[in-house]
């Protein structure tokens, strides 16, 4: 049936007056900017043009506002066996089909470096890191849809033999469009901690990195990821009590404020669910989701779903809350209880307190996997 | 003149690239941004407004989607939607592409999201060549680019065990 469709529609073309070639390019642009990665890389394939039109910024733009949420997984190859490193795409559409392997999609990479893995992710760009505090550090920004990369300078070495726990953030500032990393040292010694250093290196135009004043006020340890929302980082910081921290990117300002007491004793978890921030927390009977409900407003923290006894899913470990689904299913990706090296994605009704696992696992390397929209637009862009 | 927009009886008369004339209603002509601000900026005073790049065939189409959807009230929507997914159905290429560029020069949002997604769908999951083949599109890389290109992409195709 479909092979007689699609032979009649080839005879009725066979001398169009007009063709897909005549349609203007910011067209061609909207049609490509429709289709899932694995269609535009074979788009590319087609014509000159075609491709050219997947590097305009024009293009890079549609697609960013028609993309679903993806998860993208680094897997490091080794020398080994010569097995190369790669990203990994997987396009969360909605509704969610998970069924077919071949719905990721995968970019090689020559980005190798011993113990190197995904740090954060910043509009569809990667920050990859083996997250040293010695000589041998390495920072790298890759790009995955553009094949771009760039390996950072080496940042100033540490003073003090006491400065270690790196943590680095990745962020970027639309109303400049400049991508930002930034590197923080605190010393490791939990009970006399000293201050939060920070260096920054914006891409593109610093050649090296400047340290950062005003992080006197800023708690000395981080114990969250650093994570990017809204042209700002956010991250969890201890000193004495729990903070919420943020980093004005264009602004390169800091402030902290204190996490409110309703929220339970122990680790606190930071995610961006639809452009939102949330926290959660767990223990064995319950998961519990808190948004910032005001955003900007750092005391409006306010419990959004609980999960009751995720131990019967046979679940542990919540890696991350993804999005929620149009139907008003929370999507979220834990570790499974009985083999450590998979993931699972999993969907949670709230009307209906039902979590429901994904037949689809992901396995070993996704554990470390980061939500985000793959883009066209590169931080490299600005490095010409 | 906003009175004369108010009044939905008033017609206009439309003229296709190969000389035939539709006669219009003004609210199923408000479908198209172009066709309103030629009538806001008051440019209909000509009796008869001339559409040289779009042809009988198309404009009759492209009415047709105006009418159904300057008459259906929003409570309608399911039924716009089906409409609007058999409107293109069995469509041939050449004319959906005819299509493409009258709702564009008429700047009719809806018909040209339809079209576009009509297109992208038939793009969708095939493999290149067939792609090329079904929109008649020539291969303009040398053997060697082609080969550059091919290897850009070649791990977004080739899958690990």
């Amino acid at each position: 049936m479909r092979r007689s469709k699609r032979k009649a529609i080839q005879n009725t073309a066979a001398v169009p007056a007009v063709t897909i070639s005549d349609l203007p390019n910011h067209i061609t642009c909207d049609i490509l900017s429709r289709l899932s990665l694995n269609s535009i890389f074979a788009c590319k394939r087609v014509c000159k043009l075609w491709r050219d039109l997947t590097l305009e910024p024009y293009f890079a733009k549609l697609h960013l506002s028609k993309s679903p949420l993806s998860l993208i997984s680094y897997r490091r190859g080794n020398d080994i066996d010569n097995s190369p490193s790669y990203f990994e795409i997987l396009q969360l559409y909605d509704p969610l089909v998970l069924r077919r392997r071949d719905t990721t999609m995968k970019f090689r990479t020559d980005i190798y470096f011993p113990r190197i893995h995904m740090v954060a992710s910043c509009n569809g760009s990667i920050l990859l890191s083996n997250s040293s505090s010695d000589d041998d550090l390495v920072i790298v920004v890759c790009n995955p849809l553009r094949a771009q990369q760039f390996i950072l300078p080496k940042p100033p070495k540490l003073a003090l033999q006491t400065h270690k726990l790196a943590q680095l953030g990745f962020g970027h500032s639309p109303s400049t469009d400049q991508y930002k990393v930034l590197r923080f040292t605190s010393s490791n010694n939990v009970f006399k901690p000293c201050r939060l250093n920070c260096e920054i290196f914006t891409i593109g135009i610093d050649d090296e990195w400047r340290s950062m004043g005003d992080t006197e006020q800023l708690p000395a340890l981080i114990i969250s990821k650093i994570i990017f929302l809204n042209g700002a980082l956010y991250w969890i910081g201890v000193e004495n009590l729990r903070f919420i921290c943020y980093f004005d990117i264009e602004r390169e300002h800091f402030r902290s404020f204190p996490l409110p007491s309703h929220i339970g004793k122990g680790f606190v978890y930071l995610d961006v669910v639809d452009n939102g921030l949330y926290l959660h927390n767990w223990d064995s009977l319950q998961w519990r989701f808190w948004a910032m409900k005001d955003y900007g407003d750092f005391g409006s923290w306010t419990l959004e779903w609980v999960i009751e006894e995720p131990i019967i899913y046979k679940c542990k470990g919540l890696r991350r809350l993804l999005k929620t689904l149009k139907d008003g299913r929370l999507l979220m990706t834990f570790d499974d209880i009985r083999d450590a090296t998979k993931t699972i994605v999993a969907s949670y009704n709230p009307r209906t307190r039902v979590l429901k696992k994904n037949k689809y696992h992901l396995s070993g390397h996704w554990s470390g996997a980061v939500a985000d929209i793959p883009c066209f637009f590169s931080p490299m862009d600005a490095l010409k | 003149m906003a009175s004369s927009i108010e009044n939905n009886n008033e017609k206009l008369t439309l003229k296709s690239s190969d000389g035939e004339e539709f006669l219009v209603e003004k609210h199923v002509a408000l479908q198209s941004t172009l066709l309103q601000n030629m009538l806001d900026s008051d440019c209909s005073s000509a009796d008869v407004i001339p559409l040289p790049k779009i042809d009988a065939r198309t404009l009759a189409l492209v009415l047709g989607y105006c009418k159904k959807h300057a008459d259906a009230s929003s409570s309608k929507q399911g039924e716009l939607n089906s409409f609007d997914s058999e409107f293109l159905k069995d469509m041939d290429m050449g004319a959906l592409f005819n299509l493409v560029l009258a709702a564009n020069f008429m700047e009719i949002k809806g018909l040209l999201d339809i079209a576009a997604q009509k297109i992208a769908d038939t793009i969708k999951d095939k493999p290149h060549q067939e792609v090329r083949e079904i929109f008649h599109v020539e291969n303009d890389y040398t053997p060697e680019e082609e080969a550059a290109v091919r290897e850009e992409n070649r791990w977004a195709f080739e899958g690990f065990p």
